[in-house]
């Protein structure tokens, strides 16, 4: 009997560095359905980086906010049902589930399947409704008050005592460490969902996940559980394996028993330290984003539940493998301009891929390469994008990660590193450098390239050592990287410097409440706060600005940048400068998408000659050598741009340098080697686009980068 | 005489060791555990993967680290009772 055609429609394909699990049922989808298969990708804006992976959906379709009600939710999906024919639909977003679980009838009649809960199991597994389900089916969950007015939160928070959960009523969690940081987090969810929040007792303990697809009779068609082996700043797993506990599996079925549930469902728990007993922390209405796994487990949810959507037999059981284990990094992309165009313009549009980029002229491949900064755990660092693009340099032979742990996800990537090694802890020089030297032995390492900004100043340090050893550098002098320090430079330049093209806001160092409270009077409001990894924060008022002060120095920050907001379009321009600080190479770029620590994930590249013309008198005057990134704002009423950042080293975007034809890693390494920059032509037609993608690993994989620091993949 | 009880690791618990881990893994892929093993524990944990009794497993210690059996029997019975906590343990007749 031959395979049946299989048309779905799915939604959740945005998110950035918090996906949603619309790509990664896709995905699951691609590897799990044999035989023809077509996807529709719902979404609300062209910026849904997940959708246009290659070879991952067929066609991109938006569809109208759900604000707009029902009636034109419906109609719209029905029109691309009419153009674009699909069998199943799997909203994947949380707020989706109750229009689409009232629409199930009307969708049904117009032939197209859902497997979806009634609206009154959907109102059950709220997060603001949990504490009562829990309470009435006698399951272990952490005390939780919903507080409706925000105002409120901080006398609730001093309640609970710290650390606390603020968590939103439809999406997002932190912990807050204080009250000021309760009510920040609390105002934030606040203004992305409205309504009030929850706050919820933090239990100490190991977090595990349950998803399901469920019959709706009380049963599933199969059950995978998760544990978080590691979670992110945002408290998202990045790492995690298949576990079989049948504590844990017995929970889930009983709380699945209770709820008779129809779909999707995850459950998320944390496994006490103290009395190892499982709380049931959130219950959610769609599949998670990790359920990838579930594929590579042995338990692939997402095909399971469009075979059955459709009417058809399960094939075979399904059985989950304990100790498979996926690490979620990054994917980069280039995407014609063409494609979003149609999609913005039209309402819908085939995905294409842009064509190979020629590999430039074939050079004798000499040089073995290491970077640093390999991974995407908390926020993209860029190693990852250099190491993208020296795999397209000809006169690279073999590039090495140097990572810090197993947490380092890039450490993973056989398609980015020859091998990983894991390097000891900043500190002391020496046994970074007995690590080199080792390292070198190995591998014949001749030149590296440090890619965060404490690698930088760390190999600037050491950079007469290491080409004693025969390993080149392509760094700037001590001075030279003193004198971008953004605590120095900045506020120096702040107000005073014009550089032709750009100049530089006004900025100012604060380390005193009293500094803070006289710069906001003097800057006048909006501010931007910024300081360490924190993102930057905009206030608009002296107490915001003073609760945004106290919450940075309360997390360890002693000097606080404080610069005069400015509205308007962001910039980003990477250059490599020789041994003469001259500008050999650059690329510049217009950010499309940042995620909330101001990454970039889409961006095109546009032509800024006047402004690395003014950087090249800059990098001149300073005497700089190596990568360096400026980032800037265009003034929307001034029309001018305006240099807010500088960093040493290349941007976590830089890979797109590649496939838009400079390549500045590869100009790098020609440069370092004594050779001539060799450059192509910018590719304007061209979008970078960044999603993140799961990569399958074993537990054992994990536990080898820490018992021996290294991982081979050549 | 009642015949000692014979210890096996479960289906569960894997070992590894290789060029990439030299110093030997045990990884429980139910749990998701992981445990890093010095020689001592690789010797005990190889040889209960096969079964073996705790006087086999002290004579094996005494042998390979010319230990007194009074030491080896004690930390084998650690060992042993701290493998049996974690679930990956069965005492077979």
């Amino acid at each position: 009997m031959s395979e049946p055609k299989y048309r779905v429609a799915i939604s959740g394909f945005g998110g950035l560095d918090n996906p949603e699990p619309g790509t990664p049922v896709a995905r699951a989808l691609r590897l799990g359905l044999p035989g023809s298969l077509t996807i529709e990708a719902l979404g609300y804006d062209p910026w849904i980086t997940g959708a246009y992976s290659p070879g991952l959906v067929d066609r991109i379709h938006l569809t109208v906010p759900l604000a707009r009600g029902d009636d034109a939710v419906l109609a719209r999906l029905l029109a691309i049902h009419a153009a674009s024919p699909f069998d199943v639909l799997m909203p994947c977003l949380d707020l989706e589930i109750f229009v689409y679980a009232r629409l199930a009838e009307r969708l049904a009649h117009a032939g197209i399947r859902t497997l979806l809960p009634g609206a009154e199991q959907v109102a059950r597994v709220t997060k603001a409704a949990l504490p009562l389900f829990c309470y009435a089916n006698a399951i272990a969950t952490p005390r939780t008050v919903l507080v409706t007015n925000v105002e409120d939160v901080p006398f609730h928070a001093d309640q609970f005592g710290y650390p606390v959960m603020v968590k939103g009523l439809v999406a997002g969690a932190a912990r807050a460490d204080s009250r000021d940081d309760a009510y920040a987090e609390a105002m934030r969810l606040r203004d992305l969902w409205g309504g009030g929040v929850l706050l919820q007792e933090v239990i100490d303990g190991d977090e595990y996940n349950a998803a399901m697809v469920a019959r709706g009779d009380g049963t599933c068609l199969g059950l995978v559980t998760l544990r978080k082996l590691g979670v992110n700043w945002r408290g998202k797993s990045m790492i995690g394996a298949v576990v079989r506990d049948p504590d844990l599996a017995h929970e889930a079925r009983r709380i699945l028993n209770a709820l008779r549930w129809r779909g999707p469902l995850e459950l998320e728990f944390i496994r006490s330290h103290k009395d190892q007993r499982l709380y049931l922390i959130e219950m959610n209405n769609r599949f998670p984003n990790w359920i990838l796994l579930s594929h590579w487990a042995g338990s692939n949810l997402p095909a399971a539940l469009v075979r059955h959507a459709m009417g058809l037999r399960p094939r075979g059981r399904l059985r989950t493998r304990p100790g498979t284990a996926y690490v979620r990094d990054v994917e980069e992309i280039v995407v014609p301009e063409g494609t979003v165009e149609a999609l913005s313009r039209f309402g819908s549009a085939a995905v294409a891929s842009c064509a190979a980029r020629r590999r430039a002229r074939r050079a004798r491949p000499r040089a073995r390469v290491a970077v640093t900064g390999i991974s995407a755990f908390h926020e993209v660092a860029p190693g990852l994008g250099v190491a993208r693009a020296l795999r397209q340099a000809s006169e690279v032979a073999a590039v090495y990660g140097l990572g810090q742990s197993a947490y380092d996800t890039g450490a993973y990537r056989a398609d980015l590193f020859d091998a990983v090694f894991g390097m000891p802890a900043v500190g002391e020089p020496e046994p970074l450098l007995a690590r080199i030297r080792e390292i070198q032995s190995k591998t014949g390492l001749d030149l590296i390239i440090p890619c965060t900004d404490i690698d930088v100043a760390t190999f600037v340090g050491l950079r007469e050592t290491l080409a004693r050893m025969g390993i080149r550098t392509l760094l700037p002098s001590r001075e030279a990287l003193a004198s971008v320090d953004k605590h120095r430079a900045l506020p120096r330049w702040g107000g005073r410097r014009d550089w032709g093209a750009f100049c530089v806001p006004e900025t100012v160092v604060v380390r005193t409440t009293d500094a803070m409270s006289r710069s906001a009077l003097a800057i006048g409001f909006p501010l931007v706060l910024k300081g360490g990894s924190a993102p930057p924060q905009t206030v608009y008022s002296r107490y915001s600005a003073e609760a945004a002060w106290r919450r940075l120095r309360q997390k360890g920050q002693r000097d606080v940048l404080v610069q005069r907001h400015i509205a308007g379009e962001e910039f980003a321009v990477s250059v490599v400068c020789d041994a003469q600080h001259r500008v050999v190479a650059s690329t510049a770029i217009k950010k499309l998408k940042q995620c909330e620590r101001g990454k970039t994930w889409a961006a095109r590249v546009v032509p800024l000659p006047d402004v690395v013309a003014s950087l090249d008198a800059m990098t001149r005057e300073i005497g700089w050598c190596g990568p360096l990134e400026a980032e800037f704002i265009r003034d929307v009423f001034r029309e001018r741009l305006s240099l807010l950042e500088i960093n040493p080293r290349f941007p976590a975007w830089i890979g797109f340098s590649a496939d838009a034809g400079v390549n500045l890693p590869r100009q790098a390494v020609r440069v370092a080697l004594g050779d001539q920059p060799e450059i192509g032509n910018d590719d304007r037609e061209a979008l970078f686009m960044r999603n993140c993608r799961e990569v399958p690993v074993t537990t054992v994989t994990l536990a080898a980068f820490v018992t021996n620091g290294m991982i081979t993949h050549a | 005489m009642k015949k000692a009880p014979r210890l096996k690791l479960r289906q569960r618990v894997r070992l590894e060791r290789g060029p990439n881990h030299p110093q030997g893994l045990l990884v429980d892929v139910y749990s998701a555990t992981l445990c890093v093993c010095n020689d001592a524990a690789w010797d005990l944990l190889t040889a209960l993967k096969r079964g073996a009794t705790a006087d086999e497993l002290a004579r094996l210690l005494t042998a390979r680290y010319d230990v007194a059996e009074v030491t080896t029997s004690h930390d084998v019975a650690v060992f042993t009772r701290q493998l049996r906590s974690m679930g990956l343990l069965d005492v077979g007749a």
